[in-house]
């Protein structure tokens, strides 16, 4: 099992839109990550200077983002 | 509580110097007394799981920590690379949000982590963790507030101001922002209670006429945004014809407002106003507002 994340790099169009928004959220430089868990299934990572946020869904992303 | 107490009980997951995360599961991956001493950098989940929520304040957020400290709890902090960590208690519920206190101030909570600082040597101020204050949970969970707060830059009073505030212009004034205006008055629409639902309905669709009257919305869009809310709200359950009766009254009452205003304005300005009158039943495209700004 690898001991990293698996980061995929296709993303769709929306998020796409979500990762540019973002790259800039709270006036922050942020960078959203679209993983994989070792068993499937997907989850976010929205990463800053001071940590970040977890998301499990599209949903909940826009959640802490704070977009609809 | 000491420093390295402090690490040792708390689930941490190691991070690479980009602050992602070293683990396949993301923050899931985090244990206590896992031993961190070769870890490029120690995250730290919060909420729920190691019952810490952190208000992470970055240099925008510095003027806000300043204004309210004397309004804040005694609390541990963490130096951090660009600015400041408070540690409270986890509050039930407190989840990740980026600005719904003030801009440069995020909260951490379930499903967030944090970089452990003081392990890269940064200083401290241990202190027992305080409780999340009245006032700042009141910022930090009302929810139709933080949405608007994490939209933009208005401010919020100003926002409701617009709404609810004393009339000026007849009671009716242009639309600033107009996605974060239609939010709140739909999320108002949304949580109506049986017995306010009628009302707030009209109360909203005479909103969404002022913006159609502006020209900054389209009416059909207004109908299916209001339709949605009463939808929600289970007023569409008990008559779909009456909800749809009760939001074209309101539209149009709506509309007949911001003519009104823009007539009052017309005759106290002059020729050269704002915008010309709408014509009830005018196809009021968006853009019509800024089209008819040109001209000025």
């Amino acid at each position: 099992m690898k001991d990293e994340l698996d980061v995929v790099k296709e993303l769709t169009i929306e998020e796409m839109g979500l990762a540019a928004i973002a790259s800039n959220l709270g006036g922050r430089q942020r960078e959203l990550l679209k993983c994989r868990y070792p068993e499937g299934g997907i989850f976010y990572l929205v990463i800053d200077d001071d940590g970040g946020f977890q998301a499990e869904s599209i949903e909940e992303l826009k959640e802490y983002m704070g977009v609809e | 509580m000491s420093l390295n107490t402090a690490l040792d009980a708390l689930p941490i997951f190691p991070c690479k110097i980009d602050k992602s995360p070293l683990t396949p599961n993301g923050f899931y991956n985090a244990i206590a007394g896992a031993d961190y001493s070769h870890w490029p950098r120690v995250g730290v989940a919060t909420g729920v799981v190691s019952g810490i929520d952190v208000i992470d304040i970055d240099p925008d957020g510095l003027p806000w920590l300043e204004a309210n400290r004397a309004r804040l709890p005694l609390t541990r902090e963490h130096k951090t690379l660009r600015g400041v960590h408070l540690l409270l208690k986890h509050h039930p519920g407190m989840r990740n949000s980026n600005r719904r206190i003030a801009k440069g101030v995020d909260i951490r909570g379930d499903g967030g982590y944090v970089i452990w600082w003081p392990r890269e040597g940064y200083p401290i101020i241990d202190r027992t963790l305080a409780e999340w204050p009245e006032w700042l949970l009141d910022l930090a969970t009302i929810d139709a507030h933080s949405d608007l707060r994490a939209h933009s830059d208005v401010d919020l009073h100003a926002v409701k101001g617009r709404m609810y505030g004393p009339p000026s212009h007849g009671g009716v004034e242009p639309t600033g922002n107009l996605k974060l205006r239609s939010t709140y008055v739909l999320n108002k629409v949304e949580r109506a209670q049986v017995g306010e639902r009628n009302r707030l309905l009209f109360w909203g669709s005479c909103r969404h006429g002022e913006m159609i009257g502006e020209g900054r919305m389209k009416r059909e869009v207004a109908e299916r945004l209001l339709e949605s809310a009463a939808k929600t709200n289970g007023l569409w359950r008990d008559g779909a014809a009456d909800v749809r009766a009760t939001i074209r009254s309101g539209i149009e009452t709506g509309i007949k407002q911001w003519q009104a205003m823009i007539g009052d304005k017309a005759s106290m300005q002059g020729p050269h106003t704002y915008m010309r009158p709408l014509k009830a039943g005018a196809d009021f495209s968006v853009g019509t507002r800024f089209r008819a700004k040109a001209k000025t």
